[in-house]
């Protein structure tokens, strides 16, 4: 795919998005409580540690789910003949 | 397809070869053993060390207070954390300018937790030799037997570091009791598996392909690099052409340059590259190819340093220069933002106040025609001492305080939101949304103080 080693896709996938979760947990929570989200979300708010952690998962995933975009759109289109 | 084209599309798609790096002594191998030694006994001792009766390190996420001996920083000191995450990217670029990749070989965790895993790796199974026929051709039993031994040792250490890493979040004396007893709880868990499970895998399995496929700064360091840049470099010109020959040959009678092609430069390397290619971006400055060779010359009686630390000018017989525009600018940066955050820090104020109007009421009319407001107030008291604070209104002339739940008075390192209540009368409004500024001073220091922007809704 695209030309490079499989290993290498998965881990752009995998890292890239751990690492953006990581700072973008660490830039909202210098600023939100996670207490205030967990009571908005309905849970049990006294669990910082959880909703620092959900908080990430949560980020990693919407991270994983735009790189896959990324690569989507990153295949080659075809072109014809005549370019 | 073109030949060249074919050549590169095979080495692109190359499958990774496992690397079998061989043991090295020398000047480079004790400094990064050294180094290991410190930096892991920082990592692993730092939570256990006490400071004022509580640890001295520790980033209580829980609390959202990070503890360094004996000073505690707040969510809204993150700005000094930001500076200094700046102050580490810039040291960075300046040793590389000056010194090519001394952070990943000698400092980068995933080369200390790396050699270490190969230490481990070495204890069990032996020397590069062993372990290659081990994969080869051991007997099942004996690769069953060795290989978990290895792989217990590593989990055993991973588990340990996974602890260590959630000890510096959550009190790990505490944690240690939890963990003895079982009782860990189910994130403080999670984390000490999943930070466990990285270091294996990372140390253990990925080991160079975190460096060629994960490290950001591998792919960019090259632009802090220039021909004044000391890097580790193999001087074809003594070397080539490269050449077995025997110890009491003349090198010169055969037209043979001072390398013996022994191969020992490419078998020491962690990342498995041939350092006579040329400056390559998988090498990690670890400097094992240079112990190695200066061994061989000495065997050789040869002059050392066939492979050495240099730079490309005095490779090519010009002059080198320390001083450069690139080294002289980094360090006026580095040196202009480190002095920036010290005073920032130095002076940061020790009070934090935060102003929020009740939502519910827009604002009430007393009976006697003046107009009140609703306000908690928000104190947090960054000092180490208990504080009583004084607070005054000013924006509105007739302006009145009212507190609720009084005195302020916020013990150290702590937070407290007090109910207010401003009462004017109507006859000094000026319009429905007036602009008023709330003073806050601690009473017992005159140097502590904080004024913060607040609105007061009249009719």
């Amino acid at each position: 795919m695209l030309g490079i080693p499989t290993r290498q896709v998965i881990i752009a996938l995998l890292w890239s998005s751990f690492l953006s979760a990581g700072i973008a947990c660490g830039l909202i929570f210098a600023w939100i409580d996670p207490t205030v989200l967990l009571d908005q979300l309905g849970l049990d708010s006294s669990n910082r540690l959880g909703g620092y952690s959900l908080a990430f998962f949560f980020l990693w995933l919407i991270g994983i789910a735009n790189v896959l975009i990324c690569l989507f759109f990153l295949r080659p289109v075809s072109h014809s003949k005549n370019n | 397809m073109k030949p060249e084209e074919s050549t590169l599309r095979q080495e692109l798609y190359a499958k990774r070869q496992k690397i079998y790096p061989r043991q090295v002594s020398g000047i480079f191998a004790s400094m990064r053993i050294t180094a290991v030694l410190v930096l892991l006994g920082l990592y692993y001792g730092l939570p256990w060390l006490r400071w004022d009766g509580q640890q001295a390190i520790l980033f209580d996420l829980p609390a959202r207070q990070f503890h360094i001996l004996g000073l505690t920083l707040w969510p809204h000191d993150f700005i000094y954390l930001s500076g200094l995450l700046i102050i580490a990217a810039l040291s960075l670029f300046f040793f590389t300018a000056l010194a090519g990749r001394l952070w990943c070989g000698f400092a980068c965790p995933q080369t200390v937790w790396t050699e270490v895993f190969l230490w481990i790796e070495r204890l069990v199974e032996g020397e590069r030799n062993q372990r290659m026929k081990l994969d080869k051709k051991g007997s099942l039993q004996k690769k069953i037997l060795l290989k978990s031994l290895k792989h217990s040792i590593w989990i055993i250490l991973s588990a340990w570091t996974g602890f260590t890493f959630v000890g510096y979040f959550t009190p790990i004396t505490e944690l240690g009791t939890k963990l003895l007893s079982f009782s860990t709880g189910p994130w403080e868990t999670f984390w000490i598996f999943f930070y466990g499970f990285a270091t294996y895998g990372n140390a253990g399995w990925m080991r160079e392909q975190v460096c060629i496929y994960m490290c950001p700064y591998a792919r960019f360091q090259s632009a802090m690099i220039d021909s004044d840049t000391l890097n580790i470099v193999y001087d074809s010109g003594r070397g080539e052409p490269r050449g077995a020959r025997r110890r009491r040959d003349d090198p010169g009678e055969l037209g043979l340059g001072d390398c013996i092609d022994c191969q020992l430069c490419v078998q020491v390397c962690p990342t498995g590259i041939d350092i006579r290619n040329g400056l390559q971006y998988q090498c990690i400055g670890c400097a094992a190819c240079i112990d190695v060779c200066n061994t061989i010359m000495g065997k050789m009686k040869y002059d050392k340093g066939l492979i050495r630390y240099t730079t490309e000018n005095l490779l090519h017989g010009g002059k080198s220069y320390l001083l450069r525009p690139r080294v002289i600018i980094y360090a006026i940066i580095l040196s202009f933002s480190t002095g920036l955050l010290v005073h920032g820090f130095t002076t940061r104020n020790s009070v934090e106040l935060d102003i929020s109007r009740d939502r519910n009421v827009l604002y009430r009319e007393l009976e006697n025609g003046d107009i009140e407001n609703h306000y908690n107030l928000k104190i947090l008291n960054k000092d180490r001492i208990q504080h009583q604070y004084g607070l005054s209104v000013e924006g509105i002339e007739s302006a009145n305080l009212k507190l609720d739940n009084g005195p302020l008075q916020v013990a150290e390192a702590d937070v407290h939101t007090f109910q207010l209540r401003v009462i004017v009368s109507p006859a000094s409004l000026r319009s429905r949304v007036n602009a008023i500024q709330f003073k806050l001073w601690a009473l017992d220091d005159a140097s502590i103080s904080i004024v913060s922007d607040a609105r007061f809704m009249g009719p």
